[in-house]
């Protein structure tokens, strides 16, 4: 066993449902090397905390039930709970610091990690993305946009991708020096391209303009930007941060801002969203209001005073206003904040979004984080506090993300194909650490470490796992471009996220669960309705030969004795002598009818009605249904099941005509196997 | 027709409509004796119409200079009108505030109104009698019985003239009951539980004073409905306020006189707080910008007002349903909070209530027959004082709107049906919230002289394809609501209203009715295609037997 586990068991643990109604259980507390557990005696409730979830353990002042020790994890929920004994309380906390924040990449789940055989392969995800192949879909490269290989060996800017876009006409010592002027050498590339409107929206870091500094080829990069779009002159500058950072920026000798003295054609706009210090707090501040409020009137009082949805609005409201630019203006845009990994990938990635449908696919979405995201370098390891570092580093920037695609989806309830449970599952496993999707602080980082070769991508897990995360609703031919409302008061509490832990914020019944049913009881019937017709048509073709041929033969004297000597014999032996028509023909009408029968023989029966959804409220396998353990129907016998029973897809032996495949329970994944073929046989 | 010679100006022309912070339509604007009408005289959606009675508020920035008119209607949408000229802007102003507040309910458009309603074969719309309900709730004949003694609503002008009432206390006896309660609203049965055997009865206080005067009739018949074990009464109102109604000659019953219950109290708020809330709602739905909107929103209380409603059902609902014990409530008058607790806990115990024609049952028998003074609470004609207004019926609305985010597959409408019910509840062409009680809506002949809310929304193919909730499968069982504190939503789509059109919009509505009746094609066309399947299966199977 692990060293780390010092007490793998502790019995009579209490731990509290409710705290301030003083609802608790008893129970057992195991600690795995990877999972904390708490079971209860009578095995009907399991709680599974994974310590890379664990954000903080806090042991609270001495009861006389025993030691109160307060968890609270990543993906906000808090687990409250006395110890019997002193000793025992400290071995857990030990355990839970040691394994909870590692010092190296090696100790993370990750790397022990197997998806169960079903699952998929380890290569599966790590190539979904390719820049070449995604800025060829924008129209790029062009005559104004090219790819430069200034970046192989990360030689220009370490924290970006080795592959970047930039104007066709900087030219190389216009690239280098604009690099040498930006911080940690960030310089302005291409995000995203417009191709309706030739607007292009380019990111980087801030320019190193303290005391009266500047830079020629900076400014001619700037410049090449502008020139890059036949049809504006001039470009928006957004800088995402407060004016007030930038200025003592600029004081403290780490960066500034552009002014138009020296960038002549630029519109400057600052846009106050803060740093990533005041988001943290912001949220634990929000957090505060949610654990254990005293009525309606705390939560708000709490949302209000966190800030946290003022936050998200600003946010959104920098993505808006590029979006209007590039998309209704047709004006380039470039962002910066100060090192162009926070609140830069947040907008440019929100922008995108609202401009181009595509991001708002599955498929889309992943890239979209791929690009704005790993590709240009956000510190997702230190943001999220993967592996032991400062804390002070730590901040909710990419959750702060999810919370407004999410704002923009209740909004648009058809225009994403993803729904809530897709970003909630990205939440998860942002610090799960089960995947190398989100390990490393950036491209050159993540080769080193070669988690594509040594972990699993959730990409290739999501992608296994499609059907869970559609949104039924999703309708393909909504506008392409979006544009939300911004307001805080039209912004709501994400429930779904920071209430994920309690039941009562969540609807009892889900809309989504039933309409996505729905949707697949349609493709099922009506797939089963082209393989009834195909049989149909097939058995009345089959009807009509064998009546030809028994027409046939029964102008001949033939009997059927005849039919059964002659099977007797190898027929390929038959004489050819003039007999042969006759026996020929009887044969045939053996075989016609072999073939009539076959086909009376069984057809097989979509099962219907489905369970209804309502009755069912565990899975087979014992596991409740939850706001995030959903319901779903098998297509086959039409139970109810979790997604992990109904993660099987098989093509449908009554769908026989189609190739798609189907979500189907374990044990039907076992009978649908079996072809029509085989059950004819036996 | 009097109401007409109010419109000093039926049309101006080049005016300018304000919308969605700043958004301008210039179109021509018409005042008719009932109707507020805007149009670009282009596009039919661009046409805005309204019953001047649907106007909230009118403001003048500048009067008598200035040209720009602010509107606030009462189902939360807002513009500003800019005239071309100040006098145009003075009639119009002048009009509207006459036009908006006509003085008398028999002046009103209902009156005026005949629609053509289509010929239909579904059956209008009637309230459930007390016999088909006593049948329903399945209340056995010896404990409970219909009663007349309200014919001519001589008791009582908030109860129906028939009345379900304890069987083993006669119609003199209900006399001296009833002139012991306020208003003489006696106990009635509002729910029967027949699993449990447990109801829930409504009435008025009682007049109990500071002599803590006893009515022995009043105690008989409250023990009747016991079975087994304590009862439960419940004050909705707080103790406090229970009893500074002593002092006015009413309260609460005195425990000594009534040892076989056990007296509760809720903390349901006055009216005049919960108006006073509504209007500091109004004020942050219009301030959409304030980027501390949800600190306005919480110093508003509308929410904890929804909050403690929903405690105060859930206490009931848990007390009848699962503990089988009665409850007997009450505030004041039992017209107000009373009734919205009643309704509320049977809409969350009784299947029928949550399909839309149980739903109109339920507003029709709690609300209308139970007699909610909807025109002194919705300021109908303008001459209720300051202390009767009072959105109680909104905030009703606002509790099932919570359900229904809770269960949204339990009810048979979607919340475009409890729009409709507030919008016209508070100005309607229809004559069904007229009147404040049952009784005056029979003095009036509201029945011949006026149409009917519910046939408009029963018999209109439109409004039904709208309201009706696509994947609705009934529910049996009880709905447990949560009232935790984030379980508490904000109605946006109501309050928040940014557009001009009349009713909501449901952004997945049009998407959820294609997938439901996708699938009613669907499985129809798959029996069709296994009957045909079916006769080619028997006709190969005579031919394959003539073979073997």
């Amino acid at each position: 066993m692990d060293s780390r586990i010092k007490t793998p068991k502790v019995e009579r643990v209490l731990l509290y449902q409710r705290h301030r109604r003083r609802e608790y259980v008893t129970g057992t507390l195991c600690l795995t090397d990877r999972h904390l557990i708490f079971i209860e005696p009578t095995g009907l409730m399991e709680t599974w905390v994974l310590y890379h979830h664990i954000h903080s353990v806090e042991r609270q002042s001495l009861t006389t039930k025993g030691y109160p020790l307060v968890i609270e994890t990543k993906t906000f929920r808090q687990l409250f709970m006395i110890i019997p004994r002193e000793s025992d309380c400290h071995d857990i906390m030990d355990t839970i610091a040691s394994f909870s924040r590692p010092d190296t990449y090696r100790e993370l789940y990750a790397f022990q990690f197997t998806p169960s055989s079903d699952g998929f392969v380890k290569s599966s995800g790590w190539n979904l993305y390719d820049s070449v192949v995604e800025y060829g879909r924008m129209g790029v490269p062009n005559e104004h946009w090219v790819c430069t290989e200034l970046n192989k060996d990360y030689e220009l800017c370490e924290t970006y991708s080795n592959t970047l876009f930039v104007p066709a006409k900087a030219e190389k010592s216009v690239v280098l020096g604009s690099a040498k002027f930006r911080s940690k050498g960030r310089l302005p590339v291409l995000s995203y391209y417009c191709q309706a409107k030739n607007s292009a929206l380019c990111r980087s870091s801030q320019p190193l303009t303290y005391i009266t500094r500047r830079s020629q080829e900076d400014e001619a990069m700037i410049q090449a930007i502008i020139d890059a779009n036949p049809n504006s002159s001039s470009l928006h500058l957004l800088d995402s941060r407060p004016k007030i950072n930038a200025v003592a920026n600029k004081a403290a000798h780490k960066g500034g801002y552009e002014t138009t003295d020296n960038y002549p054609n630029i519109v400057y706009q600052f846009n106050n969203i803060q740093n990533i210090h005041v988001m943290r707090e912001s949220l634990q501040k929000l957090l505060e209001a949610l654990h254990s409020p005293a009525g309606v009137s705390s939560v708000l009082q709490g949302l209000d005073a966190s800030s946290w949805l003022r936050h998200i609005h600003l946010v959104l409201e920098a993505g808006a206003f590029i979006a209007k630019a590039l998309y209704t203006e047709g004006i380039n845009v470039l962002v910066h904040c100060s090192d162009g990994w926070d609140r830069t990938a947040q907008t440019c990635s929100l922008a995108s979004l609202m401009i181009d449908k595509y991001y708002r696919t599955i498929h889309g979405f992943m890239i979209l984080i791929e690009k704005e995201w790993l590709s240009f370098g956000h510190k997702f390891t230190i943001r999220s506090g993967h592996i032991n570092s400062d804390s002070k580093e730590v901040s909710p920037i990419f959750t702060q993300f999810l919370d407004a695609v999410w704002q923009i989806m209740v909004q648009f309830p058809k225009s994403f194909e993803f729904n809530e449970l897709f970003l909630l599952t990205i939440h998860d496993h942002l610090f799960s650490c089960q995947f190398g999707t989100f390990l490393g602080n950036n491209e050159r980082d993540r080769k080193i470490n070669k988690f594509s070769e040594k972990t699993y991508s959730l990409w290739g897990y999501i992608w296994s796992r499609l059907d869970d995360f559609t949104n039924p609703l999703f309708d393909n031919d909504t506008e392409n471009y979006i544009m939300p409302k911004t307001e805080v008061s039209i912004l709501s509490l994400w429930r779904g996220l920071y209430c994920c832990y309690e039941t009562g914020p969540h609807p009892q019944e889900l809309m989504e669960e039933v309409a996505g049913s729905l949707r697949q009881q349609n493709v099922c019937i009506q797939d089963h309705i082209k393989y009834l017709e195909q049989h149909r048509d097939s058995l009345e073709k089959q009807i009509k030969e064998y009546q030809e041929c028994l027409s046939l033969c029964s102008s001949t004297t033939s009997t059927s004795e005849d039919v059964f000597t002659d099977e007797s014999k190898d027929p390929s032996s038959s004489e050819p002598d003039g007999r042969a028509p006759l026996k020929g023909c009887n044969e045939k009408l053996r075989l016609e009818s072999l073939n009539l029968r076959s086909l009376l023989l069984h057809v097989p029966e979509i099962n219907l009605p489905w369970t209804p959804l309502r009755v069912a409220s565990q899975c087979g396998c014992g596991s409740a249904f939850t706001f995030s353990k959903r319901k779903y129907h098998c297509s086959y016998c039409g139970t109810v099941v979790c997604s992990t029973c109904g993660s099987y897809h098989a093509p449908l032996r009554y769908l026989a005509t189609s190739t798609t495949s189907h979500r189907v329970c374990k044990s039907c994944s076992k009978m649908s196997n079996i072809s029509d073929q085989q059950i004819l046989e036996r | 027709m009097d109401l007409m010679e109010k419109v000093k100006r039926p049309v101006v022309e080049k005016v300018c409509l304000v919308v969605n912070q700043g958004e301008v339509i210039e179109g021509a604007l018409c005042v008719t004796a009932f109707h507020f009408v805007f149009s670009t005289r282009i596009k039919a959606q661009d046409e805005i119409m309204f019953l001047h009675t649907s106007i909230l508020l009118l403001e003048r920035q500048n009067p008598s200079t200035g040209t720009l008119i602010n509107v606030t209607l009462k189902d939360f949408r807002r513009f500003s009108i800019d005239f071309p000229d100040v006098e145009s802007c003075n009639d119009v102003f002048e009009s509207l505030e006459m036009l908006s507040h006509p003085g008398r309910i028999d002046k009103l458009h209902p009156f005026f109104f005949r629609p053509r309603i289509p010929p239909s074969d579904i059956p209008p719309f009637s309230p459930e009698n007390m016999t088909s309900l006593f049948t329903r709730y399945k209340c056995p004949p010896d404990d409970w019985r219909v009663s007349d003694c309200n014919r001519g609503y001589k008791l009582c002008s908030s109860h129906p003239e028939e009345v379900i009432i304890p069987a083993k206390i006669n119609d003199q006896e209900i006399g001296a009951v009833a002139s012991f309660r306020q208003h003489g609203k006696f106990p009635i049965l509002s729910y029967y539980n027949s699993k449990q055997r447990s109801v829930i009865l409504r009435c008025g206080e009682p007049l109990c004073g500071t002599t803590l005067k006893r009515c022995k009739e009043d105690i008989k018949l409250l023990n009747s409905c016991l079975k087994i074990g304590k009862g439960r009464i419940f004050d909705i109102r707080t103790q406090q306020a229970a009893q500074h109604h002593m002092s006015k000659g009413g309260g609460v019953e005195f425990p000594s006189n009534y040892s076989q219950w056990r007296v509760e109290y809720g903390s349901m708020e006055s009216i005049t707080n919960i108006q006073s809330s509504y209007l500091k709602l109004i004020d942050v739905c219009s301030d959409v910008n304030n980027s501390s909107w949800y600190g306005r929103l919480e110093s508003s209380g509308w929410l904890t007002h929804v909050e403690q409603l929903l405690r105060a059902v859930k206490h009931v609902v848990h007390s009848v349903y699962q503990e089988g014990t009665s409850v007997v409530l009450h505030g004041t008058n039992g017209c107000d909070g009373t009734l919205q607790v009643s309704s509320l806990a049977i809409l969350l115990m009784d299947p029928q209530a949550r399909t839309i024609r149980g739903f109109l049952q339920l507003i029709e028998r709690e609300w209308l027959q139970g007699g909610h003074p909807f025109s002194l609470r919705h300021n109908i004609v303008s001459a209720a004082p300051e202390k009767q207004k009072g959105p109680i019926f909104l905030l009703f609305l606002d509790a099932v709107w919570q359900i229904m985010r809770q269960y949204p597959l339990s009810f048979e409408f979607n919340e475009l049906l409890l729009h409709i019910l507030f919008v016209h509840s508070y100005s309607s062409s229809y004559g069904t919230f007229l009147y404040d009680n049952p009784a005056e809506r029979d003095r009036h002949k509201l029945r011949e002289k006026t149409e009917s809310l519910w046939d408009y929304i029963l018999l209109s193919p439109d409004v039904m394809s709208s309201i009706i909730n696509p994947l609705y499968s009934k529910n049996s069982t009880l709905l447990v609501v949560s009232v935790h504190p984030c379980s508490i939503v904000f109605w946006k789509r109501l309050y928040l209203r940014t557009d001009l059109s009349p009713t909501l919009s449901l952004e997945s509505h049009e998407v959820l009715l294609k997938l439901k009746a996708e699938n009613e094609e669907l499985k129809e066309k798959l029996i069709k295609i296994r009957k045909e399947l079916d006769e080619v299966q028997s006709k190969g199977r005579e031919y394959s037997s003539v073979w073997s």
